[in-house]
């Protein structure tokens, strides 16, 4: 029982949007895909899903192409939000998750039970303009589960969400996941990925960059982060003299470093003594994924760097 | 190939949202008023008309020779749609019948004087639209019965002068051989019924049609339609949404259709209620509305609501504001609009080259099947094929318009040429 992407290649015109991309999804996992704006993230989800198709390759769920699968095995929640804008949110969900081969009464009686659990139950017969849109997010959340489907894809979910909102829907996903479903989401926030997925694949312009445990893949480019901070001294000019290490950033109150391993961290650490330096934060640990992608990015022809836009904008359709 | 579970559940809520619609419910209450009042618009051109269509011919004869009589005889046959005349030798002179035309006692005075010995008939009319029907009828009488009287002066015998402003007998033989008699497909209530016919496919086409359109926009600019695309095939919906449409559209024309006929069948009670006498021309025989009016106006309805349906679901999911719809649906806007007048072309020629001809192409039959089969003579074949064309055409536009929805629905900013939602297609780089 394992998604399997294999090979994937998907153009537009004259433009690549997925490159020959390969990886594996564990059933029963939280897996995060990460990337920029415009990776290829969501071209890649919507050829999981049979949306369109790839122009090469294969994307098999327990060795079945998943064009073969059953609609209802999926669950979708795209970037792009959608509902019927004048259509009362019970109604919504009851059409949807039937459209999807769901029976009336399985999708009501899970309506029931989500729309309690989100607290969201007063809003049942209202129509959806009519709710905030942290609420229309639960809403379309649901519209994605009601059917009780196998494969969970989620496209940036948590773009707009609260603190609040966004927890609660980390829950629902760890409930999920936890009642055996698979659950592949997109973020271009990579701290999303590395707090609630076990496993990552982070693309960039169509490729893959690196796949694997979120482990593995910070501490695939060996090289451990020491974050550091002295009172008094925020910009450690000192730094700049040590072989072997680099400064990552100088944030206002801390400055992370790379360094080779953790006895050149105690090295820091000592030298830091030695110029009698009140050390008031000392941590060595592996990149977070942010940094390995950067850092992976970084080490790509100067033509494949992210620009802001990729950084920022939403993505657009093909991506 | 197709899922009919999923289309009725896209066919309902299409059809439940329309109900719930303020829009939808006023334009139906709007509908049958009107429906109510076009229904019993007899009566109000009957009271406003008056009798100008019938009533008093009175003649002023000074020449002392038959016309009266001729007149009585050529003018109170029946005409079909037509009240007959009542036709009067007023003797009080011709100022005196002036006056009863002008005080409303005659309908019409005709004043016969003799001029250097040749007569002159004076028409004096009430009513001074060019159609006057009546003044016509009166001329029509007045120049036969002049030709009579001429010949009959040159020495032609009576009955023989008599024969030579008679009718003739036609007949006109079919293409099958068989005998016609060429007003028997021009009746004036299967007119009427051809005409609602048509205008009844006018208006769904283009009325359904846009809703179609506006509805499939509705569905990519609220980006429902991406969770739709995964939950069903983009044929299914398509279907359950042109089937959902002509359901919610039907549930509007009918009760206007009922409200209309119904007001139209109890009009004579009405008039008589109101003492208003009806003119014969809106005696409309109900009987016109046959089975073949019948079944010839709901195949070609369904069918053509089909292939058209399918064209404005295609061209909606090309664009993605509501405001790009009217411009992106003109073209089939302007199809619609063309089959319409030629249908009235079809109705003045109804066995032509040129009406068989846009009887079997698949965008025309629908507006031209009903003046082609009621008020023409084709034969069986031809009827088959035309209705074999268009439910084929049909058919391929429904499988097409789901080739190109399916692209044209995930496309957003982008503005897809034919071309290139056909290349993608080709590639098939778009899955289901």
């Amino acid at each position: 029982m394992t998604l399997r992407i294999e090979h994937i290649v998907k153009t537009f015109g004259s433009f690549t949007a997925v490159n020959d991309v390969s990886f594996d999804v564990k059933p029963g996992s939280i897996f995060g895909f990460l990337g920029t704006n415009g990776a290829g993230k969501t071209t890649t989800m919507r050829m999981i899903l049979d949306i369109i198709r790839p122009d090469t390759g294969q994307i098999t769920w327990n060795g079945t192409p998943t064009r073969d699968l059953k609609r209802a095995q999926f669950g979708y929640l795209p970037e792009e939000r959608g509902l019927y804008p004048k259509m009362q949110v019970e109604d919504q969900l009851l059409f949807i998750g039937q459209l999807y081969g769901a029976s009336k009464q399985d999708v009501q009686r899970r309506i029931d039970e989500w729309l309690e659990r989100f607290h969201v139950t007063e809003n049942r017969h209202k129509t959806v303009d009519q709710l905030s849109k942290g609420n229309q997010q639960k809403i379309q959340f649901l519209a994605a589960i009601l059917h009780d489907p196998e494969i969970l894809i989620m496209d940036e979910p948590y773009s707009g969400l609260d603190p609040v909102n966004a927890q609660q829907m980390k829950d629902a996903f760890q409930e999920l996941v936890s009642q055996g479903k698979t659950l592949i989401f997109s973020t271009h926030q990579l701290n999303d990925a590395q707090e609630l997925s076990s496993d990552v694949a982070i693309i960039h312009r169509g490729h893959l960059l690196i796949s694997g445990s979120v482990d593995e893949v910070r501490q695939s480019t060996n090289e451990h982060y020491l974050r550091f901070a002295v009172a008094g001294d925020r910009e450690m000019a000192w730094l700049d003299g040590i072989p072997d290490v680099h400064v990552v950033s100088r944030r206002s109150d801390l400055v992370e470093i790379g360094v080779p391993n953790e006895d050149a961290a105690r090295g820091i650490l000592r030298t830091a003594i030695d110029r009698d330096l009140p050390v008031t934060m000392f941590e060595i640990d592996y990149p977070s994924l942010n940094d390995v992608f950067l850092e992976l990015v970084r080490q790509m022809p100067t033509e494949l760097q992210p620009t802001a836009e990729e950084l920022a904008v939403p993505a657009s359709v093909i991506g | 190939m197709f899922d009919f579970t999923r289309i009725k559940l896209v066919a309902r809520r299409e059809v439940t949202t329309r109900f719930k619609m303020k829009a939808y419910r006023i334009t139906l209450i709007v509908q049958v008023i009107v429906a109510i009042l076009a229904g019993l618009s007899p009566i109000a051109i009957s009271y406003f008309t008056g009798d100008s269509l019938g009533g008093q011919v009175i003649v002023v004869d000074e020449t002392n020779s038959s016309l009266a009589t001729s007149l009585q005889g050529r003018l109170t046959d029946d005409i079909p749609g037509l009240p007959p005349l009542e036709v009067v030798e007023y003797t009080e002179g011709a100022d005196s019948a002036r006056s009863a035309v002008k005080d409303g006692d005659a309908a019409l005075a005709v004043i016969l004087t003799n001029e250097n010995g040749a007569p002159n008939y004076e028409i004096v009319t009430s009513n001074s639209g060019v159609f006057d029907i009546t003044a016509q009828r009166v001329q029509a009488a007045i120049v036969a019965g002049n030709v009579e009287v001429e010949a009959i002066q040159l020495g032609v015998p009576q009955d023989q002068a008599a024969g030579l402003v008679a009718a003739p007998a036609i007949t006109v033989e079919g293409p099958q051989g068989e005998t016609q008699n060429p007003a028997d497909n021009f009746s004036g209530p299967m007119f009427a019924v051809v005409n609602i016919g048509l205008v009844l496919i006018y208006m769904s086409l283009i009325m359904y049609g846009t809703w179609i359109a506006q509805g499939v926009v509705e569905e990519k600019s609220s980006r429902m339609m991406e969770i739709m695309v995964n939950a069903a095939t983009p044929r299914d919906l398509l279907v359950g949404k042109i089937l959902g449409v002509l359901i919610a559209g039907l549930c509007q024309t009918v009760p206007m259709l009922l409200a209309g006929g119904l007001a139209f069948a109890l009009q004579p009670r009405i008039a008589n209620a109101m003492g208003v006498q009806l003119t014969s021309t809106f005696d409309l025989d109900f009987a016109a509305i046959s089975f073949q009016a019948i079944w010839v106006f709901l195949v070609y309805f369904v069918l053509g609501y089909m292939l058209y349906g399918s064209l404005f679901a295609a061209t909606g999911s090309l664009v993605s504001r509501q405001e790009e719809v009217n411009q992106a649906i003109a073209p089939i806007m302007i199809l619609v609009i063309v089959g319409l007048m030629l249908a009235y072309v079809v109705m003045a020629l109804p066995d032509s080259l040129f009406s068989r001809v846009l009887f079997q192409i698949p965008f025309t039959s629908p507006f031209v099947a009903m003046a082609r089969i009621l008020m023409g003579n084709p034969g069986t074949g031809e009827i088959l094929m035309s209705i074999a064309i268009l439910a084929v055409t049909g058919l391929l536009a429904m499988l097409l318009a789901g080739r190109v929805y399916r692209t044209g629905v995930l496309m957003y900013g982008q503005k897809p040429s034919l071309l290139s939602i056909f290349r993608l297609n080709r590639a098939q780089t778009v899955a289901r």
